[in-house]
C-alpha cells in the first residue's frame, strides 16, 4: 500500500513536470534563446528560478543533519540568504542592463567587457565552473536518496541517481534555460508550499506544540539551542568567528555561482528581475526557520537517524505515513532537480561561451547550441560517476567550495561600482584569492583555529579586495569604462543592442 | 508619501534603511553582539530566545529588502 501511494505520487510529480517542460519548446533555435531563454521571463518565473536554484534538495539531508547535530547554528543559511539578496539588489540591475546591451550571458563575458581581457574571460569562466561542480554531486546524492525513499529501497541508489540525471539532461537538451526556468517554476512552488504544510503538520504530529518540541530538545542538552560562539564553546566548536564567516561567505559568494549569475540575464526587464524580491526574502524567516526548527527538533526523536543522522529528518517525516513520505521525497527531488538543472545548463553555456567561443569566434550560433547540449551531457554524466564514489559529508563539501567561489566577488562587485577597478586588479585579486584558498584547503580546510574559527576563504577574500583596490589606485582604469558606467544607468527602454567593444 | 519618496529628499530613505540593515547585521555577525541574544531564556511562547531572535532578525531584513525594492520602483531607480 505504502509503495503504491509513493509510486503514484512519483508519477504525478514527473508527469506534471514533463508536461510543463515539453509543452513549451524554444520559439527560435539560437544561442540567446538557449542560454537565457530569449531574456523574456517575468517576475514570477524569475522568483521561482532563484528560489529553486538557491534552495537545494540537500537542505533536508545535509543541513538537516547540521540542525540535528549542531542545533541553532544551522540558521546561518537564512541570514546568508538574506544578505545575498542585498548583494543581488545592488548589482542585478546594472548587470542586466549590460547583459541586454552587449548580449552577455555569463560571468566570463562580463569580465571581458569590464576588464577588456579575453584570458580573464576564459580563466574566470572555467574556474567558477570547476568550483561549482561539487554542488551537482551533492544534489545527485540527495536525489538518489529521495528515489530510494519513494521506492521503499527497491530501486538501487545509483540507479535512482542515473534516472534523475537522464531526465534532467533530456529537458536541458530540449530547451536549455527555457526548460530549466519552467521546471524551476513548477518545482519552486512545490518546494515552498509542500514544505511549509508538511513541516507545520510534523510539529503537531510528533509534539504538542513548538514549545513542547524545543522543551524536549532542551532536555537533551542546552547547547543545541545556542550558537557556538564567544561565550558558548562546546564540543568541537571552532570559535566565535566561525558562525560569522559562514554567513559572510554565503553573502559574498551566493550570487557569484555561475548558475545564479546567469539567471540575472534571463529576466525580461530590471523590474521583472527585482520584483522577485516581493517573495524571495520571506523564504528565509518562514521556510528556513520552520524546516530547521523541525530539524533541530528531530534530535529529540531518538528512534530516527540511528545509522546516520543525515537521514533523521526524512525518516521522521516518513514515519507520519505514505503521503508524508511521498511529499518529503518530492520536495527533495524538487530542490535537487531545480538546482542541478540550473547548474548544468549554466555550466554548459559557460563552457561553450567562455572557454570554446573565444578561441573559435567564427562558430555559428547553431553549433554553439549543439555544443552546449553535448557539454551538458558530459558534465551530467561526470557528476553522476563521481557521485557514485565515497565522499565527505554534504555540508563539508559545500562550505569548502564556498571559500573558493567568493574570491571572484571583488572583481565582479567592485567592478560594477568602482570605475578605477582595472584588469590588473581583477587578475591579481582572483589569483591571490584562489592561491590563499588553495593554501588553506591544504592546511585548515574548514576553519582556522588561530583566527578564532574564521574560515580561510574569508581572510583570502578580504586580502583579495585590498589587492584589487590597491591596483585600482596605482594603475590606470581600463579604456571605455566611462561608457560602461553610463550604460548601467540607462532606463530599460533606452537600451540599444551593441557589439561588445573590441579588445585593445 | 509617494511624492516624498520621489523627491530628492526621498533618497534619505535608502540611508535610513541601510543603517538599520547594517545594525541588524552587526548584531548577527559580530561575536560580542550576537552573544547578547545567543541564549535560551527568556522563552518566547516556549521558543528559545536565540531561535526567536533569528526569526525576528530575518523577518526584519526581509521587510527591509521589500521596502528597498519598493522605494527603487517608485523613484525609478531600478
Amino acid at each position: 500500500m505504502t509503495l503504491a501511494v509513493t509510486l503514484i505520487m512519483l508519477l504525478i510529480y514527473f508527469g506534471g513536470l514533463a508536461f510543463c517542460i515539453f509543452s513549451n519548446p524554444m520559439p527560435k533555435s539560437n544561442f540567446e534563446e538557449y542560454a537565457v531563454g530569449g531574456r523574456s521571463f517575468g517576475w514570477p518565473f524569475i522568483t521561482m528560478t532563484i528560489i529553486g536554484t538557491w534552495y537545494p534538495g540537500s537542505l533536508l539531508i545535509g543541513w538537516a543533519q547540521m540542525g540535528h547535530d549542531m542545533g541553532v547554528s544551522v540558521m546561518y543559511l537564512g541570514f546568508y540568504t538574506l544578505g545575498g539578496l542585498f548583494v543581488f539588489l545592488l548589482m542585478a540591475g546594472r548587470l542586466w542592463k549590460l547583459g541586454v546591451k552587449y548580449d552577455l550571458k555569463t560571468m566570463g563575458q562580463f569580465f571581458q567587457l569590464r576588464y577588456k581581457s579575453r584570458p580573464l574571460r576564459v580563466f574566470g569562466g572555467a574556474s567558477v565552473l570547476l568550483i561549482e561542480f561539487p554542488w551537482v554531486i551533492t544534489e545527485l546524492l540527495a536525489a538518489g536518496y529521495a528515489m530510494q525513499v519513494m521506492t521503499q529501497g527497491r530501486l538501487p541508489f545509483n540507479v535512482g541517481m542515473a534516472l534523475i540525471c537522464f531526465f534532467f539532461l533530456l529537458y536541458i537538451m530540449f530547451a536549455g534555460t527555457r526548460a530549466v526556468i519552467i521546471a524551476d517554476f513548477y518545482q519552486g512552488w512545490m518546494f515552498m508550499i509542500g514544505g511549509i504544510v508538511l513541516f507545520v503538520t510534523a510539529i503537531f504530529f510528533f509534539w504538542d506544540s513548538p514549545a513542547d518540541m524545543f522543551g524536549q530538545v532542551r532536555n537533551l542538552g542546552e547547547e543545541l539551542l545556542t550558537i557556538p560562539g564567544p561565550d558558548t564553546y562546546w564540543g568541537e566548536a571552532p570559535g566565535g568567528l566561525f558562525w560569522t564567516s559562514l554567513i559572510m561567505m554565503g553573502i559574498l559568494g551566493g550570487y557569484m555561482w555561475p548558475s545564479l549569475f546567469s539567471r540575472i540575464f534571463a529576466a525580461g526587464s530590471t523590474k521583472d528581475l527585482k520584483a522577485s524580491l516581493r517573495i524571495t526574502p520571506f523564504m528565509a524567516p518562514v521556510f528556513t526557520v520552520l524546516v530547521f526548527a523541525v530539524a533541530i527538533g528531530s534530535s529529540s526523536q531518538t528512534a530516527f537517524g540511528q545509522d546516520d543522522t543525515a537521514y533523521a529528518l526524512v525518516e521522521m517525516i516518513s514515519a507520519m505515513g505514505p503521503v508524508a513520505m511521498g511529499i518529503i521525497a518530492c520536495i527533495i527531488l524538487a530542490g535537487a532537480l531545480s538546482m542541478m538543472d540550473s547548474m548544468i545548463s549554466a555550466w554548459a553555456i559557460v563552457f561553450s561561451n567562455d572557454v570554446v567561443t573565444p578561441f573559435k569566434p567564427e562558430i555559428s550560433p547553431k553549433t554553439q547550441v549543439t555544443m552546449a547540449r553535448v557539454i551538458a551531457v558530459i558534465i551530467g554524466v561526470s557528476g553522476l560517476l563521481i557521485a557514485m564514489t565515497d565522499l565527505p559529508t554534504i555540508v563539508q563539501i559545500l562550505t569548502r567550495v564556498y571559500q573558493a567561489i567568493v574570491q571572484v566577488f571583488p572583481a565582479v562587485f567592485l567592478g560594477l561600482f568602482w570605475k578605477r577597478g582595472n584588469k590588473i586588479g581583477a587578475w591579481a585579486s582572483i589569483i591571490v584569492g584562489y592561491g590563499l584558498v588553495i593554501y588553506f584547503a591544504w592546511t585548515q580546510p574548514d576553519y582556522v583555529p588561530f583566527l578564532d574559527g574564521m574560515q580561510g576563504g574569508l581572510l583570502a577574500v578580504g586580502i583579495a579586495a585590498v589587492v584589487y583596490i590597491i591596483c585600482g589606485l596605482i594603475f590606470k582604469p581600463d579604456p571605455g569604462v566611462d561608457k560602461l558606467f553610463e550604460d548601467m544607468k540607462l532606463p530599460d527602454d533606452q537600451i540599444v543592442r551593441e557589439e561588445m567593444p573590441p579588445l585593445h | 508619501m509617494i511624492d516624498f519618496i520621489k523627491s530628492d529628499k526621498g533618497k534619505i530613505l535608502y540611508w535610513i534603511i541601510g543603517i538599520f540593515v547594517a545594525v541588524i547585521f552587526a548584531f548577527v555577525l559580530l561575536p560580542p553582539l550576537y552573544a547578547t541574544w545567543n541564549r535560551i531564556d527568556p522563552l518566547v511562547c516556549g521558543i528559545p530566545f536565540s531561535i526567536f531572535m533569528c526569526f525576528i532578525f530575518m523577518l526584519v531584513l526581509a521587510i527591509c529588502l521589500v521596502l528597498l525594492y519598493q522605494i527603487q520602483r517608485i523613484r525609478g531607480d531600478l
